[in-house]
Parts: structure tokens; sequence; C-alpha cells
């Protein structure tokens, strides 16, 4: 029974956050379900708190490693100090989740500072900020948002500043280079150790305790539950931070992380994992995820776009109520509209071909509309006195007449959803998107490059590729008077 | 059968009279011009006959009906249009452009190319333009292309907008007579506008006259010269035929 393939069984979907910790912890899991005969889906860089409890919440994914904490006050926003044991209890009994026993570890936020600022100013905790100025304070966007994060925080203590937002993997560096002073970390960040700063205590009892353990959907199989149970205890905080800084500072991969940490748990120690794909077949792998995912989008598009377009020529008054919603669409967050997809549509590809078809129906429509009206007068007269019906006019005339300016707006979507598409990632669509989530997490810019440069090599193919298009298209002199 | 009959029509646009009480009918088969200075209606005119424009009182029959505004394409199909400027289509050679109601009507390749054919040379347009396209050709090539594609589906009428204002006098003068040897050989009904009067008394076998939205006069070129029914067609005819070149 020990190590056998469940051929019969659905794989079981590991997910994890953004950020070098969740995905350690993800690995281990999914390892340790592998080593032990099951197949896993890793749908890892979901974008969000907010996603991946939504994708665990409506059966898209199977476990993810959490928070007390983060499930207390920012999922459930539950009132009073609650412990481990009673925060399960509660999951059990009013939810279809469960959290799993904890990997071992506090992951807590911290208020850490630099070194030479807390030995100036005597700071050891944070009742030692207040009344302070001249502080600057960089907190990451989510802590500001959450219930339990900045005004909450400030409120306890009675701290008053104007926090800058940023990216946590930009906050260390931006401390380290002295543009800010005071930072949001989680207790087990490398960082801490590698840049110097002070941890101010929580003197005043603010924070609730952030165990880290499995959270996963009451309806997996109790087997699976059981070998998850196996981590429960085995990852101290020590240990934690030694695996983090495995991954920032020796440049170790997150499944090499957890491969080291599996083997040196014996209980737990496990045959060598499958060697992975080299750099170029992954590169080629996501690439073409990504060409995919923008060339479907890029159908869609058109074929709802292509059709609304000649509907608000044919008819003129409701134009402006469907151009003005359409570039509506185009205001939305695109982070914000992923996430409203996952209810509905779920996590991966589904959910990531409507947002990005979406955010590529305008250039294609107002193109179409834009089109069809510029249509000299005296040729639409002509067309319409000479007896060709509306439909007629549109297939002989009015469109291959309007095909450049058309297909100039099919062009430009295809620019932009290439573009787009790398956000495919954070809702676990793949793409070329993870490597820039990922070197975003580890702050790593010459992974961001690996997603950055072949998405924009796409774009120029795409160029390419559409002007090519025009000249087999398009009658060359029509092409010339345009642009002539 | 009167092809094309007008009982009180009248056209408005906001306060401004376009065309006031017009009854007018047209001989069938032959050329009728209507003539007045810009302004006049003549245009609108035209359009109340292919349903392009409706009028706002009076009746329009076309080939013995009242214009159905719910089937106007098959009763344009059944009408040669032809403006200035000709409209040919950019995107379509000078055959495309020809052959397209003739193509949309499903007729045999065989009869439209014999069709085409027949047209082509009517007009004197040498058989090897079929696949130029219409910005390579001159002016007056293109406006007889215009008269082909009008000519396709031999229709009974035709409704002519200016089709020769833009061409220069050579051309133009060579057109005319090609017109005219085209009725001559197969008789249709032309309602001709234009705003050159010699114009109309060389082609045109009845003229209507037409002054801020009214019919001024109707009859033969010769009767028009010789009897103006008012001060304005005498002013009218005098400006027109004798604004001579000074010596």
């Amino acid at each position: 029974m020990a190590l056998g393939i469940h051929p019969e069984r659905t794989p079981i979907r590991v997910a994890s956050k953004p950020f070098n910790e969740s995905y350690i912890l993800a690995e281990i899991m999914a390892q340790l379900l592998e080593t032990r005969g099951y197949s896993v889906e890793r749908r890892l860089g979901l974008g969000a708190t907010m996603i991946s409890y939504e994708a665990l919440k409506n059966d898209e994914i199977d476990v993810y490693p959490e928070y007390s904490g983060t499930i207390q006050e920012a999922i459930f926003r539950l009132k009073g100090r609650r412990s481990f044991s009673s925060l399960q209890d509660f999951l059990s009994k009013q939810t279809k989740l469960e959290l799993l026993p904890s990997f071992g570890f506090e992951n807590t936020y911290v208020l850490a500072a630099r070194a030479d600022l807390a030995k100036e100013k005597k700071l050891h905790a944070i009742s030692d900020l207040v009344g302070q100025t001249g502080i600057r304070y960089g907190l990451t966007h989510e802590y500001l948002q959450r219930g339990d994060g900045w005004p909450a925080l400030a409120a306890h203590y009675g701290l008053s500043a104007n926090p800058v937002g940023m990216e946590h993997s930009l906050s260390y560096k931006a401390i380290a280079e002295g543009q800010i002073d005071v930072l949001d970390a989680y207790s087990t960040d490398a960082e801490i150790l590698k840049y110097d700063l002070v941890l101010l205590r929580d003197d005043k009892g603010f924070f609730p305790h952030y165990l880290a353990a499995p959270f996963v959907r009451q309806g997996v199989p109790a087997d699976v539950k059981k070998v998850l149970g196996e981590l429960a205890g085995t990852l101290s905080e020590k240990e934690m931070q030694r695996l983090n800084a495995l991954v920032i500072s020796e440049g170790k991969t997150f499944a090499e992380a957890a491969e080291d940490f599996l083997q040196s748990q014996k209980a737990l120690s496990s045959p060598k994992a499958r060697p992975a794909d080299s750099k170029w077949v992954t590169l080629a792998r996501k690439t073409g995820d990504h060409l995919r995912l923008t060339l479907v989008a890029l159908v869609l598009a058109t074929l709802v776009a292509l059709p609304l377009g000649i509907i608000t020529y044919l008819k003129p008054s409701v134009a402006n109520p469907v151009l003005y919603s359409t570039g509506l669409l185009q205001t939305v967050p695109s982070l914000a509209l992923l996430a409203f997809m996952i209810a509905p549509f779920g996590t991966g590809t589904r959910p990531a071909l409507i947002a990005l078809t979406l955010y590529a129906l305008l250039p294609i429509l107002r193109n179409t509309y834009t089109a069809l009206n510029s249509i000299d007068p005296v040729l639409k007269k002509v067309s319409v006195g000479m007896g060709l019906t509306t439909w007629q006019r549109l297939r002989y005339i009015e469109l291959p007449l309007g095909a450049p300016t058309i297909l100039a707006g099919i062009r430009t979507a295809a620019v932009i959803t290439v573009g787009t598409a790398t956000l495919a990632a954070f809702i676990g669509a793949g793409g070329l998107g993870e490597y820039i989530q990922t070197g975003l997490a580890l702050n790593d810019p010459q992974l961001i490059m690996w997603g950055a440069v072949p998405a924009a090599l796409l774009a120029f193919a795409m160029e390419f590729g559409f002007e090519a298009l025009e000249k087999l298209l398009v009658p060359r002199h029509l092409l010339q008077r345009r642009n002539g | 059968m009167e092809p094309i009959v007008l009982r009180r029509a009248s056209k408005s646009y906001g306060d401004r009279t376009v065309l006031k009480d017009i009854s007018l009918t047209f001989p069938p088969d032959a050329t009728t011009a209507i003539i007045g200075p810009s302004g006049s209606g003549k245009s609108t005119l035209l359009q109340l006959m292919n349903g392009l424009i409706r009028p706002d009182d009076g009746e329009i029959l076309v080939l013995g009906k009242e214009i159905d505004y719910d089937s106007l394409p098959s009763l344009r199909k059944q009408i040669g249009y032809a403006v200035q400027g000709t409209g040919l289509f950019p995107h379509l050679t000078v055959e495309q452009n020809i052959t397209l109601l003739a193509v949309l009507a499903n007729q045999s390749d065989g009869e439209i190319a014999r069709r085409i054919s027949e047209l082509m040379t009517l007009v004197n347009l040498p058989t090897d333009y079929r696949d130029k396209y219409p910005h390579q050709l001159s002016g007056g090539e293109q406006q007889r292309v215009g008269l082909c594609r009008a000519m396709m589906l031999d229709p009974r009428i035709f409704l002519l907008d200016e089709p020769f204002a833009a061409l220069d006098p050579i051309t133009r003068a060579e057109i005319h007579a090609e017109f005219l040897k085209l009725q001559e050989i197969a008789a249709r009904t032309m309602v001709l506008v234009t705003h050159d009067l010699r114009e109309a008394m060389k082609l045109a076998d009845r003229i209507v006259i037409l002054n801020e939205g009214q019919i001024e006069q109707v009859g033969r070129p010769q009767d028009i010269m010789r009897q103006p029914a008012s001060h304005f067609v005498k002013k009218f005819v005098h400006l027109q035929l004798h604004d001579e070149i000074r010596t």
C-alpha cells in the first residue's frame, strides 16, 4: 500500500500563493503525496489570498498552505482570540473546509526596522514607535488592505503614519538602500538575517498566531489527509527560515528546497524525485501555452466583437451604449476581474480566457464601428441605389472596404492580449507570466526576463503575422492608399 | 403604361421645402432630362423614384405600382442607377464591378461573360480592361464602366444623377454620342438629371425645368426654346445657351 500508484484516482490539486514560503510548503506536500503514489496537479502561484480561498471553496483545488491568523482575520473575520483547535472546530462545523495539524512553525507578521535606526532611537518594541516622527514605513499592499492589517495595528497602538504600499520583495531592497525605515515582514523571512534588521516585539499583543498548516476541503479522501498529517510538527521556525534561504540566497528552486527537507526527514524520505524538464523545454512549453491562450482569446474576441460592431453600424441607437460598456471593461483592474471569475468559472484556463477575451473586445469593436462608418458616402449611396440588400452590401462592399481598419483593430487586440496573458499565471492558467510571477516573488530580475523577453518576441511575431495577413486579404492599392 | 408617375409629391427638410406638389409622368423608352439651378430639388426628385428619399406627401408609382418601401432592393434591381463620380467600388475589378448584380442573381457564367462582353463593346471599352481596377482608368473610362454596371441586368428604367458632370468637354462629347447610339439601338426610359441645358437639349426628348421645388415648364427642347413658359425659363435658357466667350 505504501508505494503504489492509484490510477483510478483523480489527481490531488495542490496550490500555493505567489510567495517563497508558500511555494516551498506546497512543493513539500506535493512531493510527499507523489512519493506515496498519488498523482498531483500543481496550481502554484495563485494571485492572492482571496483567489486561493475561492478556488478551495469552489472545489477547484484540494489543498494549499495557509496560516491560522489569515483564516481567522482576513478570510472569515472572526472576533476574539481563537486557539488553533477552536479554529479547526469552527471550520469543520461551519464550513466545508478543514485545517489539518500545523506544520509546526508560526510565520507571523512582524514590523522590522533598520538596525542602525533601531539602535539610534532605542526601538525594541512596536510601542517604541509611538510618537516618533519622520519614520518611513513601506508596507505590502495586502497588509494595508487587510482588516487585521495596518489600520487595526495603528489603531491598537496609537500610531500615526502614512505608510507607502509596495511589493514585499521590493520593500527589502528599499530598506537596504535606506529609502524606508520600517517594513512589515514575516517572521520566517530569510531576508531578516540577510539585511540585518531588528524585529520589533508585539508588546501589546496585537497579532494573532499565524500557525502554518495545510488548508484542505473536507471532501478530500481520508487517506490523503493522513499523508498530509504526517507533516505535522516537522517544521520549526528555524528550519523554515533555512529552507527559505536556500531559495532566496542560494538560488535553489522550490522543488529542490522541498526535496532537501523531505530527504532530511528520515521518516518521510523518498526516492529522488523525477528530473525536471530542461530550462529550454520548459520555456518552449510555457511559450506554447501563452500563444495558445492568446490566440484562442483573440478568436473568441473577434467572433464576439465583429458582429457586435456590425450591429452598432446597422442600429446606430445602440452604438453608444455598446461602445461605452465595452470601454468600461477595460478599466476593471485585471487582477480584480480574475478574482471575480473564480466563483462562476473556477481557476485555470477558463476564467483566464474569459478575462482575456473581454479585454480584447474594445479595439476590435471600435475599429469595426469606425471602419463601417467611414465608407465613402457616394459608394454607400450607389450600393443602396443599385439594389443591394443590407447583407449583400455588408458582404461585398462594406466589410471588404472596411477590412484594413478592422484588421488593424484585431492586430492591436492581438498585441495587447500577448501582454495581458502574462496575468493568466496568477489564476493558474500557465504561460510566460509564471516566470514573471516567480521572479517577482524571489526578487530575481533574470527570471522576470525569461518571461518578459519571449512575450515581447511573441508580440513582434503577431505584428509580422498580421502584416502578412493584410497583404493577403486586402488588394494592394487599397492598403497603399491608406498608408500613402 | 407609364413607367414612372408622380402625383402631388412633396418633400421638406425641417422648414425648408425642397419639392412642392410635383405631378409628373415620364414617357416610356424616351429620355427625359430634369434641369434647374442648384437647390432646385432635381436630385431629390430623382431619388424619390428609387426610394432613396421618401416623400412627405403624394404618391409615386414605378412600373405601374406604388413603391413598396419594404422591398426596395428588388425594385432597385430593375432600375439602372448611375451617379456623378461613378461610385465604382475600388476594391473590385472592372469585371467584378460590372457583373456584381448578375452574380448575385445567380446567372450562369456563360450568360454573364456574354453580357459583359456585349456591354463593353457597346461603350467602346477594350475587353482586356476587365481585370483592371477603377483607379487605373481615366474619368471617361470609369464613367463607361459605370454605365455598363447600370445596364448589366438590362433594366427598363435608368436614373442618372449628373453622371457626366465631372468629365472634360471632349470626353463628355464622346459619351454623349455613345449614349445616343445606345438609345437608338435599344431605347430605354431614361431620367437624366443635369445642370447643363445644352446636354439636356442634345440628349433628351423631353425636358422638365425645375426651380425652387416647383415645375416651371415641361416640353420638348424646341418648345422650351421657342415658347418659354415663364420669365424664369426665359432667363435660364438665355443664360445657359447664350453665355458665349466674349470676343
